[in-house]
């Protein structure tokens, strides 16, 4: 499936959003929170809220995971959200269905472009946090639980860059998908906890306790139903002494999920579109 | 007989358009489309589709060229009948049809031969960009970025791409939009040439009057309907506007009538020197009465088929009606297809 004809698309969608205005004006919003925040949470008078100080390198680099949620997903919502609906409005995306190549090829190739022009920066920056943290740990990491965390890093940026790539799909105007992908940021950015809470104080469990068993478990159900909780329980795995009720398992399976079916929905609108 | 590339039987399609409703707001319904369309296209022919603005020529247009489905119907591609049963009837079309949309907005850093070379790899086609590049005028600007393009640059890259992978059948659409004149008889001259090498062209063009001496045959749609198909003379004569002369003479004929007999007068008109006069059936020796009559005729011609006349006349409106008839998500085809209308 990943044939010459993908790879073109993929190869000519990652050139140009990787030198794209809206990636210069990016660059320097991931680059402050991702490195910055891997320097400031290695920091070793470092004293995070609730007294904990994060004393590994896949401790600091959970923290420093914030900078993903903030910047690397905002920036992949950023960079996708006209994905598609750009070449309807330009009359070039008719030039591209009346190519004999598959639709389901096209939109791999879609996907896949997306997803890599996001990608490839927030990795490289990814990997710098890690030397950076090493070095200023002066320790060493695991080789699988570094692959791990890529492999979430990946994830995570993969669902927000589908979802835009969707609601680009349905969209007659850029603001439409602009706003369907901003408003799905935020909601699972900042309104996920509220949705918790909520639920939480619906199940009769203390909601100003955060330490409460309860609300941890409720906290790490309602996660699984969220791309930003989930990728913190992808995380989650690296880190020993963290029990919220939710399994390596489950969590990977829940990754999958929210990977398989959100590209299915993709793969049958492309399937279905008309320019 | 002629080798038909394809051939459309029965063939329909309508567009879904929001019917919300209270319980659902993102329902649909059956709205405008093209409805039981029975054409075939022969090798090496130029067909002209006219039809007013909202006729379904788009969509007539991208159900050849294997973008939209068919709801009902058949499509005869290689000796064999398809229909949306077959899974691979789009696939089948986008194969053998090359289609240049109205109006590609081609923007982006990407260059000219990038964007070709792209779409030379979706189609697997061996042809080197360069070649196409040339052919229609656009290898010195190979190396410039999409965003530097003029629009009829633009038109000839879309043509470009609508040539690869050597097509059976060349769809399309509006294809002298913002192209200068020499363009415009440039590309309509490599039409030529094309049709010389097999093969058929479909071009959908409101600048009727340049398809006169292009195409073979002509079909006419309004509302989504074929009105008539066939070459010009062909349709003329069906809709009884053949044999019909132009005269102009220098001063009025106030008793025209007795040298035609049958024949009628359609059109009369005073100009700054002469008066026109269009004659439908006149008999042969209707001019040389004329004349003998003392009447000063200073020329006369068998009067040049107009596509617009006969579009009005296969759809029995007034120009006028056609020009500001537009098309409503709730406009009506001709014939009532389904009780759902």
């Amino acid at each position: 499936m990943l044939n010459r004809e993908v790879l073109s698309i993929v190869q000519r969608i990652v050139a140009t959003k990787l030198v794209s205005t809206r990636m210069i004006i990016m660059l320097p919003i991931l680059t402050l929170f991702i490195p910055g925040m891997a320097w400031g949470f290695s920091d070793p008078e470092v004293m995070l809220p609730g007294g904990i100080k994060p004393n590994n390198v896949m401790e600091v680099m959970f923290y420093t995971s914030l900078g993903i949620v903030f910047a690397g997903t905002m920036c992949g919502v950023l960079l996708s959200f006209d994905g598609v609906s750009k070449d309807r409005f330009s009359g070039v995306l008719e030039v591209r269905l009346s190519q004999p190549m598959p639709r389901q090829e096209q939109a791999l190739g879609i996907a896949l472009g997306h997803w890599f022009a996001i990608l490839i920066p927030v990795w490289v920056l990814w990997l710098i946090s890690i030397f950076i943290v090493m070095s200023r740990l002066s320790q060493g990491v695991v080789i699988w639980e570094t692959i791990a965390s890529f492999v979430s890093v990946a994830l995570v940026l993969f669902w927000y860059v589908i979802f835009s790539l969707i609601a680009s799909t349905y969209s007659k105007d850029q603001g439409t998908s602009i706003a369907f992908g901003v408003g799905m940021w935020f909601l699972f950015t900042f309104l996920w906890a509220l949705v918790t809470s909520m639920v939480a104080f619906a199940s009769g469990v203390n909601v100003g306790d955060l330490n409460d068993p309860n609300m941890i478990r409720i906290e790490g159900l309602l996660d699984l139903l969220s791309p930003n909780g989930v990728f913190h329980h992808l995380l989650e795995t690296n880190i020993a002494g963290i029990d919220r009720g939710v399994s390596p398992i489950v969590a990977w399976l829940c990754a999958a999920l929210w990977t398989i079916l959100p590209w299915f929905w993709f793969k049958s609108r492309m399937a279905r579109i008309q320019p | 007989m002629a080798d038909k590339v394809i051939e459309l039987v029965n063939v329909s399609f309508r567009h879904r358009i929001p019917s919300p409703k209270f319980t659902n707001p993102w329902n649909t319904r059956k709205g405008p489309g093209v409805f039981t369309l029975n054409f075939s296209i022969n090798k090496g022919e130029i067909i002209g589709l006219v039809g007013p603005n909202g006729a379904g020529k788009t969509t007539l247009l991208r159900i050849l060229a294997g973008i939209m489905p068919i709801d009902e119907g058949r499509v005869k591609i290689n000796d064999q009948y398809l229909t949306n049963a077959n899974e691979s009837i789009d696939k089948q079309l986008r194969s053998i049809v090359g289609h240049m949309p109205e109006q590609v907005r081609w923007s982006g850093s990407s260059s000219v031969l990038q964007t070709i070379t792209e779409f030379s790899n979706m189609r697997q086609d061996s042809t080197t960009p360069h070649k196409l590049l040339k052919l229609v005028g656009l290898s010195s600007r190979s190396d410039a970025s999409l965003d530097e393009l003029s629009q009829g640059m633009r038109q000839r890259l879309s043509l470009a791409i609508a040539l690869m992978g050597a097509p059976k059948i060349l769809v399309l659409d509006e294809p002298f939009n913002g192209l200068d004149p020499v363009a415009a008889k440039s590309v309509e001259k490599m039409i030529k040439q094309i049709t010389k090498q097999g093969v058929s062209v479909i071009i959908s063009s409101h600048q009727v009057s340049g398809l006169v001496n292009l195409i073979d045959k002509l079909l006419l749609i309004h509302r989504g309907q074929i009105v008539a198909n066939g070459s010009i003379n062909e349709i003329e004569s069906k809709l009884g506007l053949a044999n019909r002369i132009e005269l102009n003479s220098i001063a009025e004929i106030p008793d025209i009538g007795e040298y035609i007999v049958d024949g009628s007068v359609i059109e009369k008109l005073r100009g700054e020197t002469v008066w026109n006069y269009v004659i439908q059936n006149p008999p042969d020796d209707c001019v040389s009465k004329l004349v003998a009559a003392g009447h000063v005729i200073t020329e006369w011609k068998r009067k040049t088929p107009d596509i617009v006349e006969l579009l009005c006349q296969a759809t029995g409106l007034e120009v006028e009606e056609i020009g500001m008839e537009i098309q409503s998500p709730n406009m009506m085809p001709l014939r009532t297809i389904s009780e759902e209308e």
